[in-house]
């Protein structure tokens, strides 16, 4: 279970208590870090960060790329033959470098995240061609983008996996409901949320 | 009792024959399934890493939407809506988590529904009666069961099977007849969304899977997520442009090849909804 912390806490028992793992019994056998997928595009691999909070090495992990890489495939739980969840440690430095305002080295998929979220904002649920068009268009990678689509695009209008009835987002009636759970969540999360 | 059904984002669009397999069978298996009224994204993956509170939230206004519409249980046949979901549930019991996610969603939530993956209902019915109505068995079509993360992991979230062994799929498609291969990649992770920004290395993720059901000499590969569908459909030709290799695997939903020995028709499953296509699956079976 989360901890709401409201009190001042050295980083370490500040990610320990969040996180609900107990960094400092990790004995750095490694194996989350060798199972992670996305550690070869990690600037610190899993293990090192365990060890890296141990050192208080704060502003470091708060601005990496690593943090922001991980979406909790939960290999790294899977494997830990400590029973450490490592990704609990990863989505809580993730929240702490947002709440502190540092700026991430790893700002595509800031961008697409955000896109994906504002889609859900308007229209109450995630509208597929919106999502891909318009992150398509933010990325600022146009060409290359185009052309991984060039060979499913038409496949996927002509076995009708795509029609036009899905060019359009369909708003549902709970539309601003939802917006409102945005607007509640930003306000209270301390307006720290853009 | 009523399922409540949370058909999820990616089944109203480039999943369809998700949607359309998952209803056409289980009502062919006389479970009743009734979606949840006006259900919205449950936040996914960006919701995730962007706010916990935001990503409970948004997962917890389909529970109390469900809850309000006298369901005590809700199917997501989208892993990753599964997963999310599950994790909001079980987040929920804690009593200052609750409170936050009442307040945020404007409504009252009793932490009454229960939040089920597409096998954990097949497995309810029973992989006996499921046998039973099989009408056109698998026999002779090698299936890889993938499962991916979210359907096992987080185990703290998923409490379902084996997040490294998992064998529920196998069990069932055992039971249709199939030819159930043994391989390396069953849960090994996609790539997932990272498509959006990273298509080198969810080409890279997701082609390692599809070369070693390959390896493994499979005909097809099941899957229960939109996601991994999507990366592992969708992505052969960029896989071959990066390996030299032919790929052509066709990658089918748990519930579209439960369909087909179902004696279900391929249009009520959207068999043709493919990238790559399953005529060759067809044929083997027929």
């Amino acid at each position: 279970m989360k901890v709401w912390l409201e009190e001042k806490h050295s980083f370490l028992e500040e990610v320990e208590a969040r996180s609900g793992q107990k960094v400092q019994e990790c004995y750095q056998c490694s194996k989350c870090s060798g199972g992670c997928p996305f550690s070869r595009e990690m600037d610190y691999a899993p293990n090192s960060i365990l060890e890296m909070i141990v050192y208080g090495m704060k502003d470091e992990l708060l601005s990496s790329r690593a943090i922001q890489m991980c979406i909790q495939c939960a290999t790294c739980g899977a494997q830990c033959p400590a029973g450490f969840e490592m990704y609990e440690v990863m989505n809580v430095l993730r929240e702490m470098a947002k709440e502190e305002g540092y700026q991430t080295k790893e700002k595509k998929a800031a961008k697409a995240n955000e896109i994906f979220l504002n889609e859900v904002r308007a229209n109450g649920r995630m509208h597929e061609v919106g999502l891909m068009v318009k992150n398509i268009l933010a990325q600022g990678q146009l060409v290359k983008d185009v052309a991984a689509l060039m060979p499913i695009g038409p496949t996927m209008f002509l076995r009708g996996m795509m029609g036009l009835s899905d060019v359009r987002p369909h708003k549902i009636q709970g539309q601003a409901a939802v917006a409102r759970i945005f607007e509640n969540v930003e306000r209270m999360q301390g307006g720290h949320r853009k | 009792m009523k399922t409540g059904y949370f058909p999820g984002c990616s089944l109203t669009s480039t999943a369809k024959n998700y949607d359309l397999s998952t209803r056409a069978v289980f009502k062919a298996l006389d479970v009743q399934l009734e979606e949840i009224p006006d259900w919205s994204c449950c936040g996914s993956t960006p919701a995730h890493v962007n706010d916990h509170l935001l990503a409970l939230s948004l997962s917890a206004r389909n529970l109390a939407l469900a809850e309000k519409a006298g369901m005590q249980e809700i199917m997501a046949p989208c892993a990753a809506c599964f997963g999310h979901m599950r994790a909001a549930e079980i987040e929920c019991r804690d009593e200052e988590t609750h409170k936050k996610v009442e307040q945020a969603i404007e409504m009252k939530y009793n932490n009454s529904v229960h939040v089920l993956n597409v096998l954990e209902l097949l497995e309810r019915v029973g992989t006996d009666q499921v046998a039973k109505k099989v009408k056109k068995s698998l026999q002779g079509l090698k299936i890889a069961p993938y499962y991916g993360c979210l359907l096992t992991r987080p185990a703290k979230y998923a409490q379902f099977d084996d997040p490294i062994n998992p064998v529920s799929m196998d069990n069932l498609l055992a039971a249709l007849g199939a030819d159930v291969i043994e391989w390396t990649a069953k849960t090994d992770c996609c790539g997932s969304s990272h498509v959006l920004t990273r298509l080198d290395l969810v080409v890279d993720l997701s082609g390692k899977i599809v070369y070693a059901a390959k390896d493994a000499g499979a005909d097809v590969i099941a899957t229960a997520c939109p996601m991994c569908m999507s990366n592992l459909d969708m992505r052969q030709a960029s896989m071959e442009k990066a390996t030299g290799r032919e790929a052509k695997v066709p990658v089918m939903y748990v519930t579209e090849l439960l369909g087909m020995a179902l004696g279900l028709s391929n249009s009520d499953l959207g068999l043709r909804k493919h990238v790559i296509s399953t005529a060759p699956i067809l044929a083997k079976i027929s």
